[in-house]
Formats: structure tokens, C-alpha cells, sequence
């Protein structure tokens, strides 16, 4: 869609007809301030909104002044579009009557006619036509009055709401509740087949009130977190609206960036300090467990000893002469048969070396004896027995296995000797992060009673102040109870799920013990299940595919205005606050670490979202809106404005109009003139809307904006 | 022949039912909701719990059988399913089973030479290392649950029971 024309008539100082004409592209309208740049976003948004409370507002002095008394005159604002080739117009109006000391104002009406490819006009309904020229959900996305409004992400489900208007996820809403419909029916249909059977009924019954009143808590805390998200919006906002009626806002904003510098600073140090699973994922439950190691060790190493002695001397007792054989210098203990093993001892007797003990062993020796001997006796032990005369001393081999778990151990302590510095270090670690947090939030209340300060000493809009001031100190308090009252529920949520999803285990364990009925019926519940998950997870898929394209994009278009320069990378965060996800959007820098930026580059953050969400607009909707954009760059530098201008010149397919003061200078004369850099700046149009002189800026009725093409 | 490793953790141990209050409070499994969170939820599941007890009780040394002809319960958990993870946010701790089977097998009185013999059942000895097992952790449930009654506030720290477990070993230090 483009909007060619805007014909304001009457409205402020838009005394009379006076007309901007646009084209595709960028559309530049320069205006110096109090010339009639924002009156002309302003009565845009009337024609969008048709505020009735404020109409004697829009009314021209001139016009009205130069009107006799009794005599009526029409004030207007009415746009031109070319949608698919058809031209459309929309009109909103009303009629003033001037009486003797007041005006007379009729409601407003909005007029709509279609003029098709054959010329055809059609009257049509005004407010039908303007919802399907420039729809409400993304008129949102289309104006931005300064710098600060191109901040949209503020209000943090705002960018939410508009992923799931272009996205391709929504098409898969009806299928997911479709999906969930099948599951929870068939569940109601194994439930009823289930408690036939009374083994399993009493315990069923009480899973499925466990479940009833998991589910019900979770209704009553998503209430809860939903109103105090309200809440702690509507606080912000107030808190907001008092800080914009200072004079010294400059300050407060300043303050108000060091206080988000900090949030980020903080928000950048995690703890974790889970110090009870710890215990278990860190091996921090076996700090002191070495002594009871050794106890272990000890007590399989004496039993294996006498163990070992008792054998042979048995042995001996039964006369075998390998085992005599064996009998070691002195008279010492044998190590266990098992001890080296069978393929150690091989591999020494082919290398006729004692690896053990690093000597010699040649073929025929003493030592190659003995470990031949030992190696026999090995295999003889592990044959079963063939005499029945013959009598074993222990049929058992418990020892050996346990011998065997107690070297394990031993072997693998070493991991665990650091334990105890390990915990050393994490509690210090913590303690001084927890510190640090202290530390920054002792600066960010400094910084809250500094904006009290000022606000104090504020003299403009005393009325309002005094009657908000006593709030604003009450306000900041309340908001940081209500932070923690949504992280409380959140917190809630989260638990009582987790007691849900362990409830269900225990259910799909009943339910797969049931009998063949309860069986097959799991199983469709199973494949219903399937069924649903996946168009749960689709939907999903979709949406996070929607947001990845759109950081991509955004992330291009931020490359390109910021050319050259460090910028870091924009970061879209969808966090689930409850059940309802909201986005968040952060900078981050080559650490991947959030950073605070300067105005001009988070001005130029915000450009490039909504430039990319306007091309995702146009790939998903198959349509585009123009974008009007009032002074949003005043912040920017000479340079970098031009290159914003060249990056918005250089998008296809996007109509946008800029208005802005820059590019105005006054000659000596005190005298209005446009900058020669001005030539320079690529544009499809350019206009200039300025107060004709001589004009007395006291003196409402000597107003006139005229428009002068560029 | 199984090792007594194997045989020990194919059983399920048991717990006094007086203690099941203290599972529904601290451990998740079972529990209702919002009470956990304000009482501390510290444990992921019934079993970690049971664990922590038994070396809670092991360093303090509280070795307190189950009485006779109490009310028993167990969470129908095999002992050789205790610490499998396969969860994102926790680690595998599958490997706590033989150092708790060690430590059981170290503070019980086995006459091991007779079992090599044959002179005793193994059934019978698995039989007193899960006497002990439970025993000791009976003892760690009624420490934590005298620390309950005395001081509930302190279970709200995240370092409570890594506390408990630092001044029980500089107690018997």
C-alpha cells in the first residue's frame, strides 16, 4: 500500500487545503520546530483514532478567526492510498459553527470511497476501509512520534503479540487445541477402563485430585501473576509520566540509563548456589568419606588376608604341592592367585621377565618356576571340582569382588580430594558475588532518591507534581514489591508444574500395569499424546523460526546503519513469564555479554527491528505499510544520520516519511534556509513544511503552515 | 555369583512413616505446590533425600534402627536406579551407590570368612547391610527433623543442608 496524499484542511496550523503528496520510497518532509511537523503526525493519528474529546483542539486559529460569527466552516484530515491498484480514499471530519464567544463542534465522521482500475467510484463504509488500508494491530508499528517512541519493545508483549500476528505459528493454534482435545479424551477414556479395576481405582482417584487441584492452583497463580503484570505495568508507566513533566527530564533520563546500566550489570551475574544438589551432582555429600574408605579397605583387606592364610593352610593340609610351591620367603602371605592375573602372568612367562619386580625370569629358573607354578594353581582354582573327595575351604568368592570395588575407589578418590576446596571456593565465590549484588543495588536506590531530589525541586507542572510527587516515592517502593511478587509467582507456577509432570509419571505407571483393555487404550492415548506434542512443538518451532528471522534481519539492517562501526549484536530473548511469553531485546557484545548503548546506537537498534518487522510484514502478509517516523533520529551525528537515510533509501518496496527539523539553518536575517548537505541525502521526495511570514508565534490566528516542495 | 554390591542394590529401602511429613516438605515428589517453597524445597526426589540422611546420619554416627512394628513406607525405588540423570540441569550421580554400599558394608559386622565358607546366607547378609543402611538413615531423618522443629527458618537457606553436613564433620572431627 502507498499513501500518496495527505490533505489536511483547517487542522491547526493548516489553515485552509494544504497538501503533501508522497511516493514509494523515502519521503523526507523538513520542518522546523513548531512549523507544523508533529501537528501533521498528530492529525494522522486522529484519522486513525477519531479521538472526539479533544476536537476543538484541532480547529486553525486563522481559520477561525477570520470566520463571521453563525458561519460554519469543515476541518479535516483525509489520506489517499493505492492498495492493488485501487485508489482508496479515506476522510474523517467535522463541521465548526463559530457563535459569539464559543465554537460549536458537530461528532466526527469518517468517509470512505474506491475508485477501481476502470475509474468506478464506490462510497464504502470510512472505519471498514481504514481496517483494511492500515489494519489497528500494526498502525502500532507504523508511527513513531521521536526518538523515544521508536522503542516499542517497552511494553514487553508488545513484540510478542505482533510475532504471533505474522508468524506462521498461528496456524497451527487450532491444531494444538485440536491436539489436546484427542489427548485429554482418550486419557478420560483409559481413566474409565482403569477404574474398573479396584487395585488401581483408590490410587488413581487420588492421582487424578492431585492432578484437578495442581491444575486449579496453577489457574489461580497465572491470575495472580497476570494482575500483578498489570500492575507493575501501569506502575511503570505512572512513574514514567511523572519524570516526563519535569523541566530537567534530561537528568532524569540520564539517571534513569545508569539505573539500567546497573539492572544489566546486575542481571549479568548469576549465583548459583543450589549448594543441596551440590551435593550429589558434585560429590559434595562425600567431603569426609575417605575415612570411611580406609575403614572399608581395611577391614576387606584383613578379612582377604586371613582369608588367603586360612587357605593355604588348608592347602597345605590337603597336600597340594603346587601350593607348597608357592609358599613365599619367610613364610609371607601370598598375594591372591587372582593377583596378577592370568594374562599378566602369560605375558610375563613368554617375555620370561617378572614385570612385577623388573628381574629376569629365563625359562627353567627359580622365579620362572614360581610364576609358572602360580599361574597352574590360577587355572586349577577356576576348573570346577572333578573329585568329590576333595574338599574346597571357600566355595564363595565374596571378598574378592569387594577387594575389587575397594582398589575402584581408592583408584578414583583423587577426583574427590578436592571436595573440600571445591566447596571453599564456591561459598567464597558466591558470597562475593551476593556482595556485589548488594553493592549495585545500593547505587541503583541512590540513584532512586537522586530522581526523587529532582523531581522535588522541579518547578514545571507544579500542579501536577504536587498531586503525583506524593505518589512517586510510594511508587518506587511498590514496584520493587511487585518485582518480587511476579518472580514469586513465576516461581510458583514453575513448582506446582513440576509436581504435575511427576503426578502424570505416576499415572502412566498405573496406566501401563492396567490389563489388555487398559493397554491398548494407553496406547491410543499414547499416539493422541504423540499427536498433540507435535503440533505443540511446531507451533513452537514456528514461532522461535519467526523470531531467529527476524534478529537475522534486524541484525543486517543494524550492520548496515551503523557501517563500520561496533555495534555488538541485537539479542531477542522470548521468555515465558507463566504461561504468556515476552520478549525482551538486549545488545550483546563479543563475550556475548548485555551491554548499555550509547542513544544513538539503541536508536538505531530500534530502526532496524522495525525495519526488519516490516519486511517480514511484507513476506508474510504480501502487503506493506508506509512508516512515519517524526524526528527519530536526534540523537544521530551528520554522518551516520546520512547513512540511515541511504539504508531506508535503499529498501525496496518500503515507503517511509521522515520529518525532521535537520537539514534547516537561519542566515543572518534571522531568515530560514535548507542546508546545501541536504542535496546530497538520497530521497524519491522531499517537502517542506514551514509557517509563512510574517507570523507573531503569540498569536495563534496569525498561523499558516504552506508546504514547499523541495 | 552376584557380587553383594549387586545383590544390595536390587532392594528397596524402607523409612520410618513418621518421617513421610518430612519427605512431602523437603522432597519433591508427592508434595503439594506452594507449601514446598516456603518450607524449602532442597530436594529433587524422595531417594536424594533418603541419601542425604544416611550420610548425615553416618558422620554424626546416629545409628537408630527402625523400631519394631513401625509403620514403614519406601518410594518403590531400586537402590541401582538412585542418581540416574538424564535430565539437562543434573548431572549423573549413579555413582553414589558404591559409596554408600561401602560405607554400609564397612559399619557392619560381617563374619565374611564364614560367608566365604558358605556357613551364612548372602541373602542374610544383604539383609543386615540394608539394616544398616536404613539405620543410619534413620538416624539423619531425626536429626533433620529435631533441626526442623527447633529452627524450621534455617531450612529456607540454599545452605542449609550443606551446612548441616560441614558442622556434623567438624563436630566429630
Amino acid at each position: 500500500m502507498i499513501l500518496e496524499e495527505v490533505i489536511l484542511e483547517n487542522v491547526q496550523c493548516y489553515y485552509g487545503k494544504k497538501t503533501f503528496r508522497f511516493t514509494n520510497g523515502l519521503n523526507i518532509v523538513l520542518s522546523e520546530n513548531g512549523e507544523g511537523k508533529t501537528k501533521f503526525i498528530e492529525a494522522f493519528e486522529w484519522l486513525f483514532n477519531g479521538e472526539e474529546s479533544k476536537l476543538e483542539s484541532l480547529v486553525s486559529a486563522k481559520k477561525l478567526h477570520e470566520t463571521n460569527i453563525g458561519e460554519r466552516f469543515s476541518v479535516s484530515v483525509s489520506i489517499t492510498v493505492n492498495q492493488h491498484d485501487e485508489i482508496k480514499t479515506l476522510k474523517r471530519f467535522f463541521i465548526v459553527e463559530k457563535l459569539t464567544d464559543s465554537v460549536r463542534v458537530s461528532k466526527s465522521e469518517m468517509n470512505g470511497d474506491i475508485v477501481n482500475l476502470n475509474g468506478e467510484r464506490t462510497e464504502v463504509n470510512g472505519n471498514h476501509l481504514l481496517e483494511s488500508v492500515f489494519p489497528s494491530t500494526i498502525r502500532k508499528y507504523s508511527i513513531f512520534k521521536g526518538e523515544e517512541s521508536l522503542n516499542i519493545f517497552d511494553d514487553k508483549e508488545t513484540l510478542v503479540s505482533l510475532i504471533n500476528i505474522y508468524s506462521a505459528a498461528k496456524s497451527y493454534e487450532k491444531y494444538h487445541k485440536r491436539g489436546e482435545f484427542l489427548k485429554t479424551k482418550a486419557d478420560d477414556a483409559v481413566n474409565t477402563e482403569l477404574g474398573r479395576d479396584t487395585r488401581h481405582k483408590k490410587e488413581l482417584d487420588k492421582i487424578n485430585i492431585n492432578l484437578k487441584e495442581f491444575r486449579r492452583q496453577i489457574v489461580v497463580q497465572e491470575t495472580l501473576l497476570q494482575e500483578t503484570l498489570e500492575t507493575e505495568n501501569n506502575l511503570e508507566k505512572s512513574i514514567k509520566e511523572v519524570e516526563s513533566f519535569i523541566h530537567n527530564a534530561e537528568e532524569i533520563n540520564l539517571i534513569n540509563e545508569e539505573i539500567k546500566k546497573l539492572n544489566i550489570k546486575k542481571n549479568n551475574i548469576f549465583i548459583k548456589d543450589d549448594y543441596t544438589t551440590f551435593l550429589f551432582d558434585e560429590g559434595w555429600i562425600l567431603k569426609d568419606y575417605k575415612l570411611i574408605l580406609d575403614e572399608f579397605t581395611v577391614k576387606i583387606k584383613t578379612n582377604y588376608d586371613t582369608k588367603i592364610a586360612l587357605e593355604v593352610e588348608h592347602n597345605l593340609e590337603q597336600g597340594k604341592n603346587k601350593a607348597e610351591a608357592l609358599t613365599l620367603v619367610n613364610n609371607a602371605l601370598p598375594l591372591p592367585l587372582t593377583t596378577p592375573s592370568k594374562a599378566i602372568m602369560e605375558s610375563m612367562l613368554a617375555d620370561q621377565i617378572c614385570k612385577v619386580c623388573n628381574t629376569e625370569a629365563k625359562k627353567g629358573s627359580k622365579p620362572y618356576n614360581f610364576m609358572m607354578n602360580r599361574l597352574e594353581a590360577l587355572i586349577e582354582s577356576s576348573k570346577p571340582s572333578t573329585s568329590e573327595t576333595e574338599v574346597k575351604l571357600f566355595p564363595n568368592n565374596y571378598l574378592r569382588k569387594l577387594d575389587y570395588l575397594s582398589e575402584e575407589l581408592n583408584e578414583n578418590f583423587g577426583k574427590l580430594s578436592s571436595v573440600p576446596s571445591q566447596i571453599k571456593e564456591k561459598l567464597e565465590l558466591n558470597e562475593s558475588l551476593k556482595n556485589q549484588i548488594i553493592q549495585i543495588d545500593k547505587e541503583i536506590e541512590e540513584k532512586e532518591n537522586q530522581k526523587i531530589r529532582i523531581i522535588g525541586k522541579s518547578t514545571v507542572g507544579e500542579d501536577t507534581l504536587s498531586k503525583n510527587l506524593k505518589n512517586y516515592t510510594g511508587w518506587q517502593h511498590d514496584l520493587k514489591r511487585i518485582n518480587r511478587e511476579v518472580n514469586s509467582f513465576v516461581q510458583k507456577i514453575e513448582d506446582i508444574n513440576k509436581d504435575l509432570t511427576a503426578e502424570n509419571l505416576k499415572k502412566d505407571r498405573i496406566q501401563q500395569s492396567g490389563g489388555t483393555n487398559t493397554k491398548k487404550l494407553t496406547q491410543i492415548k499414547d499416539f493422541f499424546q504423540d499427536i498433540a506434542k507435535i503440533f505443540t512443538d511446531t507451533k513452537v518451532k514456528m514461532f522461535n523460526e519467526f523470531v531467529a528471522d527476524l534478529e537475522k534481519k534486524a541484525n543486517e539492517k543494524f550492520k548496515l546503519i551503523n557501517k563500520g562501526a561496533f555495534t555488538g549484536v541485537i539479542k531477542i530473548y522470548i521468555r515465558n513469564i507463566g504461561l504468556r511469553p515476552q520478549a525482551e531485546i538486549e545488545l550483546l557484545d563479543v563475550n556475548d555479554k548485555a551491554f548499555m548503548p550509547n542513544k544513538s546506537l539503541e536508536t538505531s537498534m530500534y530502526i532496524s527491528i522495525i525495519m526488519a518487522i516490516s519486511d517480514l510484514t511484507k513476506e508474510t502478509q504480501d502487503e506493506h505499510y508506509p512508516m512515519l517516523m517524526d524526528a527519530p533520529v536526534s540523537s544521530f551525528g551528520e554522518i551516520k544520520k546520512r547513512e540511515l537515510l541511504e539504508m531506508i533509501y535503499n529498501v525496496k518496496n518500503q515507503q517511509t516519511i521522515v520529518l525532521f527539523k535537520d537539514y534547516l539553518d537561519v542566515d543572518e536575517n534571522n531568515k530560514l534556509f535548507i542546508i546545501r548537505d541536504f542535496e546530497k541525502v538520497k530521497r524519491e521526495s522531499a517537502q517542506w513544511a514551514k509557517l509563512e511570514r510574517p507570523f507573531n508565534d503569540e498569536k495563534l490566528e496569525t498561523l499558516n503552515t504552506i508546504i514547499q516542495i523541495i | 555369583m552376584n557380587s553383594l554390591f549387586d545383590l544390595w542394590k536390587e532392594k528397596v529401602p524402607y523409612y520410618d512413616k513418621d518421617f513421610k511429613s518430612l519427605f512431602d516438605l523437603i522432597a519433591l515428589k508427592g508434595s503439594l505446590g506452594g507449601n514446598r517453597v516456603g518450607l524449602g524445597k532442597h530436594f529433587d526426589t524422595q531417594y536424594e533425600l533418603y541419601i542425604y540422611a544416611f550420610f548425615l546420619g553416618l558422620s554424626k554416627n546416629e545409628f537408630i534402627p527402625i523400631p519394631d512394628g513401625r509403620r514403614i513406607g519406601n518410594f518403590s525405588h531400586h537402590i541401582k536406579f538412585w542418581g540416574n540423570k538424564n535430565s539437562g540441569s543434573r548431572k549423573d550421580f549413579s555413582y553414589i551407590q558404591k559409596y554408600m554400599f561401602t560405607a554400609v558394608a564397612a559399619k557392619t559386622e560381617i563374619d565374611f570368612i564364614e560367608l566365604e565358607k558358605g556357613n551364612i546366607n548372602e541373602e542374610d547378609v544383604v539383609k543386615k547391610l540394608l539394616n544398616t543402611f536404613e539405620s543410619y538413615t534413620n538416624g539423619g531423618l531425626t536429626l533433620i527433623q529435631e533441626e526442623m522443629k527447633e529452627n524450621p527458618n534455617r531450612f529456607l537457606q540454599s545452605t542449609a543442608f550443606l551446612n548441616m553436613l560441614i558442622s556434623v564433620s567438624k563436630e566429630t572431627a
